[in-house]
């Protein structure tokens, strides 16, 4: 695992970075959590991410090595490493499964509503707060008001 | 803990605080061998207050063992945190006065972590001009019900056997009945003013949270037992009461251990005790992540809490699962006692709406307390 400080530096480096910004690095302690990291810094050779993307990976498998419930199942990590925003979703999904979880019911119950006909809803999580992002478009009055009565329905499944 | 000298390796006492009351008191209380006396703050460490420059979380813990006595030069008295986020929370007009900073109790996910940058807890001996800045602002509105804590930056109580500061506030609030004091704490110090009989202005809080929680993340506090065994001793005197269910913690059996807080509560305090009750939820500064895994490790329930960033920059639960936590707590406590006042703390208008279905200027009890008071920033 003497491998890591040179990847690491080698990573940073390339990004003009200094290594004062990335204060998780110290989490990774044991020989397995090292292995992570060595890990994870190889992927980074063939997908190159971004400073920023790269250093949100590093920062998630940092707490995902701590979580008590992951502790014994690292090797998910290194599932759906195909590209590097997948994997940023892969691994957030892992770090945060309440979330996850919470964030799929919701999005069954959205997708399931009488939105306007024609119109486009996309669920997404912004933050600290998930929803539809809903888009209409309207040529006359009379659209509007269907539009209006359709998100009454809305309105009231929402209430039920 | 009550009634335990708080522990500091080391205590500064600078000239200007030679001759108080509090270095009096401190040197008595003492051995002389911890004791230092220097010329001013700047003659410690020239990187004691370096601005913008986070603690390590040595520095940090050092800091809870190192005291200094020094007065206070700037303004004593000012608004709560939450009132400079008007655009996006929803605010309780609340008033701070500071006699000191930093805590000498150790929560996992307390704020100032990322407030503070000094390398020392201070307590600021020259109370006096604290009085005289409020009593400046009294006479000029006595009949606006200015709510005042001393808890923001310092647990209000558990260093008070030093400084004894609750005896001369609450006399000096008992000229002011339209304004509130509120002594904020986690510990069970209140044997110190307890002769003192109480009134309806003077409202001694409590933070709490379920023992499960309390065992778990605030170290070093008086325990859940102790605080109410505490805040029954200040209601016998005369004093009302508060609580602060903040943060409310995300844990597998929360329903059920946030049951066990609210039942203790409704069992042991009837609503003519309870001034009011707030409701809040964990949220911290991003930047203090690190120094919460640093000196917690991910065992801590905030580190492995989900965190989103939120409107105003702060880490906080998803919006939905906040909702779905201080409605519960608030159908609990009113099915318990319909007469309490609740509300919530540092929320936006939509958590409002979501949580309680109403904003608080919408609810009678609550109203005098949200409603815009005058700006008295001089």
């Amino acid at each position: 695992m003497s491998k890591s400080p040179e990847l690491l530096a080698a990573w940073l480096e390339s990004k003009n970075a200094p290594p004062t910004e990335l204060p998780f690095i110290s989490l990774f302690r044991t020989y397995e959590e090292l292995n992570v990291l060595v890990q994870a810094l190889q992927k980074f050779t063939v997908l190159k991410p971004s400073y920023s993307d790269g250093i949100k990976v590093l920062e998630l498998i940092a707490e995902i090595v701590h979580m008590p419930n992951y502790k014994n199942s690292t090797a998910r990590i290194f599932e759906k490493t195909d590209a590097t925003p997948s994997w940023i979703k892969h691994l957030t999904e892992i770090r945060y499964p309440l979330t996850k979880q919470r964030d799929q019911n919701l999005e069954k119950k959205m997708l399931s509503l009488p939105w306007p006909y024609g119109s486009k809803v996309k669920f997404e999580r912004r933050g600290d707060r998930a929803g539809v992002e809903l888009k209409m478009f309207i040529t006359s009055e009379a659209d509007l008001v269907k539009a209006v009565s359709a998100l009454e329905r809305v309105q009231t499944e929402l209430q039920k | 803990m009550s009634f335990l000298l708080p522990i500091f390796d080391t205590i500064y006492i600078d000239q200007s605080a030679c001759n108080s009351e509090v270095s009096q008191r401190v040197q008595s209380l003492y051995p002389a061998d911890i004791i230092h006396f220097i010329d001013s703050e700047n003659s410690l460490d020239k990187n004691n207050s370096k601005k913008n420059v986070q603690m390590s979380a040595e520095e940090f813990n050092a800091s809870k063992k190192t005291l200094l006595l020094t007065t206070f030069k700037g303004q004593f008295f000012k608004r709560c945190p939450g009132a400079t986020q008007k655009k996006s929370l929803t605010c309780c007009n609340y008033f701070v006065l500071n006699l000191g900073s930093q805590c000498n109790m150790n929560c996992s996910y307390c704020y100032l972590q990322s407030y503070l940058n000094s390398k020392i807890t201070k307590i600021y001996v020259n109370i006096e001009d604290a009085l005289n800045e409020l009593k400046a602002i009294a006479d000029k509105h006595p009949d606006q019900p200015f709510r005042v804590g001393t808890g923001e930056i310092i647990d209000s109580l558990s260093l008070d056997i030093l400084t004894l500061y609750s005896r001369r506030l609450i006399k000096f609030f008992k000229q002011y009945p339209r304004w509130i004091l509120e002594f904020k704490t986690k510990s069970d110090c209140v044997e110190q003013f307890i002769d003192i009989p109480g009134a309806a202005n003077i409202v001694v809080s409590w933070s709490i949270n379920p023992p499960f929680v309390i065992n778990s993340e605030e170290h070093g506090t008086a325990r859940f037992e102790e605080r109410l065994s505490a805040a029954k001793k200040c209601r016998d005197a005369g004093y009302r009461v508060a609580f602060h269910i903040d943060p409310m913690i995300y844990h597998e059996n929360w329903k059920e251990n946030y049951s066990y807080l609210a039942e203790e509560l409704a069992k042991n305090f009837s609503a003519r005790d309870i001034q009011v009750i707030s409701i809040g939820s964990l949220r911290f500064q991003p930047e203090q992540r690190h120094l919460m895994r640093e000196r917690f490790g991910f065992d801590s329930l905030v580190n492995q809490a989900e965190m989103f960033p939120s409107e105003g920059g702060k880490l906080r639960y998803d919006a939905g699962l906040r909702s779905e936590m201080f409605s519960f707590m608030y159908k609990k406590l009113k099915s318990l006692n319909s007469d309490l006042n609740i509300f919530l703390c540092m929320e936006t208008p939509e958590t409002w709406i979501k949580a309680l279905e109403k904003m608080p200027m919408q609810v009678p009890e609550l109203k005098e307390m949200f409603k815009p008071l005058p700006d008295v920033r001089s």
